[in-house]
């Protein structure tokens, strides 16, 4: 079977977006291998798509209040709060050989490493295109995806207990798209394993979860390892750039 | 000077937001802006940049130019095209 390396982490939001961009470059130089990461973001803070308007997509005001960190992603999609007691973030950084040139076909391989990681708590998810995973309705798990020439970068979502009224104070959603899911208030499209389960299954055994999830949607096996140094050194070039205000309000 | 805002949520897509300011006959600045995908990345911002200090006529030319330049999804040049025709036809303010 196929080996992949699987990174366990954690860091604050500017390391972590640092180290997803660090790892498609090097990913796409033929540097690294195939790998999986699996992150907490701590403390927990907000992320918005590459072509959001910050103002459109973040509460600035709260978020400078409640001193809770924000960037954006080099990926498109929308904006997500990385709950630390609550969410695990995802990365895979692949060849596009090794997973689907078809763009859709990409998400949903990978994607279902969350649906299997969610059904071993005996829910029954499902991927929706684009890029959300869906229980009983609602959505608790999203998706992003860049690509280079050879190489793709995706990340994303598994929420097990987040604070969802949180949600609902950080991330703006236009009147248009509430419309169009037929709801007035976010946090009636989204949930969490502990809301769907009945208590908190913990990091630990979503942790595992997700690399059992993995393992079987990728057809692959992992190989515990730390970052490269080649790795923490460029992420700690582009670090400067996510917490600039030049690029969280370069739109 | 016009500025004009439009957002539209696109069918089984994403939202799709552009801002336009128009000075005379010429786009000043866009911004095309939302939570959709684009491959690769920097075609929007090319698509941008040739549309500012163009024609406002000459728009929806340029924007069809990128239809093999750029894969979305959650949106298309489709829609940009159109939503941005929806800004450019609006009827002034009284």
């Amino acid at each position: 079977m196929v080996l992949w390396r699987l990174v366990i982490d954690e860091g604050d939001v500017y390391w972590n977006m640092a180290v997803d961009e660090a790892m498609l470059y090097l990913r796409e130089n033929g540097f690294i291998p195939n790998t999986l990461r699996l992150y907490v973001i701590r403390p927990s803070a907000v992320t918005f798509g590459y072509f959001q308007r910050v103002r459109d997509a973040v509460n600035i005001g709260y978020l400078e209040a409640h001193n809770i960190q924000y960037t954006r992603r080099i990926t498109g999609g929308g904006t997500v709060y990385h709950d630390m007691d609550g969410e695990i973030t995802y990365s895979v950084v692949a060849d596009i050989d090794d997973i689907s040139w078809d763009i859709i076909e990409s998400y949903r391989i990978i994607c279902q490493g969350i649906v299997y990681a969610i059904r071993e708590f005996g829910l029954n998810a499902e991927y929706r295109p684009i890029n959300d995973i869906i229980v009983n309705g609602r959505k608790i798990s999203g998706s992003a995806q860049a690509r280079k020439r050879r190489s793709l970068l995706q990340h994303g979502t598994l929420m097990y207990n987040t604070d969802l009224s949180i949600i609902v104070k950080v991330i703006r959603v236009p009147r248009e798209k509430l419309e169009s899911h037929g709801i007035r208030s976010i946090e009636e499209r989204v949930t969490t394993l502990f809301r769907e389960l009945g208590y908190n299954p913990g990091y630990r055994r979503v942790l595992d979860a997700l690399v059992n999830g993995f393992r079987k949607a990728l057809g692959v096996n992992f190989r515990v390892e730390k970052l490269s140094s080649m790795e923490i050194e460029y992420a700690s070039r582009l670090i400067e750039k996510y917490r600039s205000r030049q690029w969280i309000f370069k739109r | 000077m016009i500025v004009r805002s439009g957002l539209r949520r696109v069918p089984e897509g994403k939202t799709l937001k552009i801002d336009l300011v128009v000075d005379e006959d010429r786009i000043k600045d866009i911004v095309i802006s939302g939570d959709f995908f684009a491959y690769p990345t920097e075609a929007i911002e090319e698509l941008e940049d040739d549309l500012k200090g163009s024609r406002v006529d000459e728009a929806l030319d340029i924007v069809e130019k990128y239809r093999d330049k750029i894969v979305i999804v959650g949106a298309s040049i489709d829609e940009i095209k159109d939503l941005l025709k929806e800004l450019i036809m609006q009827e002034p303010r009284p």
